[in-house]
Parts: C-alpha cells; structure tokens; sequence
C-alpha cells in the first residue's frame, strides 16, 4: 500500500507492505536512527514519538497511523545549528550513554515527558521510561541525565515544543 | 485497489486489507463483511494474520478516527469510558476525581510507558490476553459493556457475561465500558519479577459494594456467585469458565477477583475478616485458586504467593476500614 505520513515534520509518501510495522516502514525509508530491538514491545530501542507520545514502533502497524505525526531522534536536532538537542546534551553531560544504542529511545521519551512535565520527580522519570531497558548504564545515570535535560531547559527557556509533547 | 474511505490510501490486491471508517455507522457493514476491529493493534500485530502472511478475513477496520470510541464521561456514579481509549488516557480521565480509583492503581502500572500508550481497553477487553491489567478490576467492579453487531442492534452484558461466552462477543464491536465512579477503596497487586513484565497473576480487592452500579443493572445477579460448598475460608466463588449462581447477601464482605488462575480468573467473595482465607494448600482447593505452572515458577508457588497478597490486600483494606470508623 501507499500513503503519507508526516516524519519530523516533512511529508513523506511511502510504499510499504499493509502488514508491515511502523518500525519496518521507517527503516526501509531510510531512517535508519530508529533501533531495532526485541521487536516485541519489550526493550523500548525502537521507540517513537506518534503525535508526541512515545509508542513502541515494533508494535504499530505501520497502516494503523497514516498521516500522523512521527517524530524520530533526527526530528529533535534539525532546525537546530548546535546539532543536539538539550536533552540529548544532557544525557551526553551526565553519563547517560554508554552503547547509545537504547540512547534515542530514552532522548524521545525525555523529551516527551519534559514537554508535559518540566518539573518530573523520581517517580515520574522512571515511570516514564519503564519500558526503556538499558544494559549498560544500570539506569543511575539516565536518571540524572532526565533531571539535567530538565534544568538545561529550563535555564534556555526553550522547553519542548508543546505541539509535540501531550 | 480495494474499496477506501481515504482517497490518499493505495491498497493493492492481494494485500491485507485496510478499512478507515469516519462514523460508527460504517462499522455494521465493516462487521458483516468479515473485517476485524483494529485500536492500539498491539495484540493483533502478533497474530498469524500479520506475521504469517496468513489470509483470514478481509482485514482490518482502524478505529482511531470514530470519535465516539474516544468519549470518556462520567455521570450519576458511573464512569463511561470508551472502548478507544488507551489506558494512559484512562488512568489521565479518572485521575482527575479519583486518584485512588482501582483502575488508576491497575493501569498506570500495566506494561511500560509506550505500550500503554497504545492498548486500548475495547483491545483488551476483546482478547484478554492472560497478562491483562484490565481485566481483574473490572470483574471486581462488575463493569457493563455496551456492544454493536453487524446489524447496527446495540445491546449490552455483564463483563464476566463476555469473558465466560466468547460468542457474545463475536461479531460485534465493544462501544465502551461502563464502571462505577467510586472504587478507591480498594487492592491491586501484579505478580512480576521486573516492573515492566507482564504479570504472572493479578489480585483486585474491593468491598462487596463497589460494584452496585453494575449490580443494580442485573451484573451480579446475571454471572452469578457461586455458593462454596462446606468453603473454610472464601464465603462464594466463581470462576472463568464455569457457571455459578448467587449468594445473594455480600454485606461485610470483598470481592476478590485473581487473574491468571487456571481457567482464567478466579472471582471469591471474602468475609470481612482475613483471617477466613484458606491456610493451607488443601484448602485452597475449595476456591479454586490454582495457578498452571509457568517456568521457574511451579503453580503451588504462584499460589502461595497469591494467598498472601489477598491476605495482605484484606488486611490493609480491613485496617483502613477500622481507621474511618474511629474518626
């Protein structure tokens, strides 16, 4: 079948198979920076923002969400000359990468629940990221990375966009 | 290509085929036709149907543009809550009068972040998946569902009704899930060895009165409670599969519900002192809480692990009891 999806915020018109997921759909166009885990809604690698929230890609049929919204880790960094984000310089700042193969995953949800909460406790971030495995860091780390994103947005005054954070 | 309600939507023969109704009117003939309702997806994205390439039926029919399946609305006592709605959207809705609401407990906790943010509770109400989060309150909570066939007829059931008689659901489309308002007084455990597993077992705990809106509506009465006879310790139970009939009396008493049992669920009403559940492994054979072994956990395991959370659930909603009544 075919049809457009909306992927960092540019059109695309893509062909793809009606059963494929949208994990599939968006590595064989191309966007490679979407992981490729479990692909059993387990790990969370594969993680996307749909409308701005996060889902696991692994598990949306690709045909289920035409003309929505998908937000990748590329879509984070590119009207930004810096080329990364604050939250993706936090985690870098305060350890939160060690593979960086959960890392986009893990940015997207960050940057997901900073849009609606700027403010997160503990509780909050790890709830947020119970589905986002890392085997590497031992989640310490990633904590402090969410709270750093946090202050650096708030410091910059440049919070999430809120039209893509629900 | 196939017949499309969206005209920037190319399916080619052959492919599985995908239908995107814009009104509930549509679905009927969506039904009749053979094609299979599609929320979050993310039981369906795992069957023969889309892994195996296997052609059963004509397809999916998406549901996310049928506005009537998003509806969350609460009046007299009764939460309505749409069959669309994903459970992060539910746990937000019912968040906003009733933080302690069993559902609130059960599915903020349910599966991780992502996938909450896709299952829908129609989804999960239609399949019940033996990991369901869902399914154990709202069997404590005696919920109705509204139901549309493929002849445009709505009706409506008791949810223990759908989960027990399959064909009830067959055919037809869940509309939404109808539960009470007030059920913060209440338990809710989850077996699982990481926060984010699915649970090997779920315990719901409310008062036996939680569920009036649903009893009153002839819930209780049509799935029944089935008299325990000689029972040591859970005054009345009802399970999955089996039929039962009514106690009728529940004053000072819980109803438990256990997910994940053989056969299913398990559904005990509970005298109001904790001490009535059953102490040793023999007895628990008058209630039918038995679990089939999974791996490395034997079934007597899960089952010992279970009676203790009932206990600690009964003696904790007990405790709470006894704290309102002092002041």
């Amino acid at each position: 079948m075919k049809a457009d999806f909306i992927i960092n915020g540019r059109r695309e018109s893509l062909e793809f198979d009606s059963r494929a997921t949208l994990l599939e759909v968006l590595r064989n166009s191309g966007h490679r920076e979407v992981k490729s885990g479990c692909e059993n809604g387990e790990c969370g690698v594969c993680t996307v923002l749909l409308d701005g929230i996060p889902v696991n890609s692994c598990m949306v049929l690709a045909a289920s969400v035409i003309g929505r919204e998908v937000t990748t880790i590329r879509g984070l960094t590119e009207d930004d000359d810096t080329g990364l984000s604050p939250v993706q310089e936090a985690f870098a700042e305060a350890g939160g990468i060690q593979c960086g193969f959960c890392t986009p995953a893990k940015v997207l949800v960050t940057y997901s629940l900073l849009s609606r909460n700027p403010q997160p406790s503990d509780e909050d971030i790890m709830n947020a990221l119970d589905g986002n495995i890392c085997r590497c860091t031992g989640y310490v780390k990633i904590l402090d990375s969410v709270k750093l994103a946090a202050e650096k947005l708030k410091a910059s005054g440049k919070e999430s966009r809120k039209e893509r954070g629900k | 290509m196939n017949k499309s309600t969206d005209p920037e939507i190319h399916i080619e023969r052959g492919e599985l085929s995908w239908r995107y109704p814009q009104k509930l009117s549509e679905v009927p003939e969506l039904l009749s036709e053979g094609y299979i309702p599609h929320g979050g997806g993310t039981t369906l994205v795992k069957t023969p149907l889309v892994k195996s390439k296997v052609k059963r039926g004509r397809g999916f029919f998406d549901l996310s543009r049928l506005k009537e399946l998003k509806a969350f609305s609460l009046s007299g006592g009764t939460c309505t809550i749409g069959a669309g709605l994903t459970y992060a959207e539910v746990v937000t809705n019912i968040s906003t009068f009733d933080i302690n609401h069993i559902l609130v407990k059960a599915l903020s906790r349910a599966a991780s972040n992502a996938l909450r943010n896709r299952i829908t509770i129609g989804g999960s109400i239609a399949t019940f998946p033996v990991w369901s989060d869902l399914a154990g309150p709202l069997i404590a909570l005696n919920s109705r569902l509204k139901l549309l066939d493929s002849s445009g007829k709505e009706s409506t059931c008791g949810i223990e009704e759908y989960f027990k008689d399959r064909s009830i659901g067959r055919n037809k489309l869940i509309l939404y899930a109808e539960v009470p308002a007030s059920a913060s007084v209440s338990y809710y455990y989850r077996e699982v060895r990481t926060r984010f597993d699915y649970p090997l077992f779920t315990v719901s705990i409310l008062p036996s009165g939680t569920g009036g809106m649903a009893k009153a509506a002839g819930g209780a009465e049509a799935t029944g409670i089935a008299k325990a006879a000689g029972s040591v310790g859970a005054t009345a139970a009802t399970s999955g599969p089996v039929g039962s009939e009514s106690t009728g009396d529940s004053a000072g008493s819980y109803i438990v519900v256990v997910t994940g049992t053989r056969g299913k669920y398990r559904k005990l009403q509970v005298a109001s002192s904790a001490s009535n559940l059953p102490k040793q492994p023999d007895e628990t054979e008058k209630t039918g809480l038995q679990f089939p072994d999974r791996q490395g956990m034997s079934g007597e395991y899960l089952e010992h692990v279970a009676r203790v959370q009932i206990r600690r659930g009964l003696e904790m909603l007990e405790k709470a009891a006894g704290q309102g009544r002092s002041k």
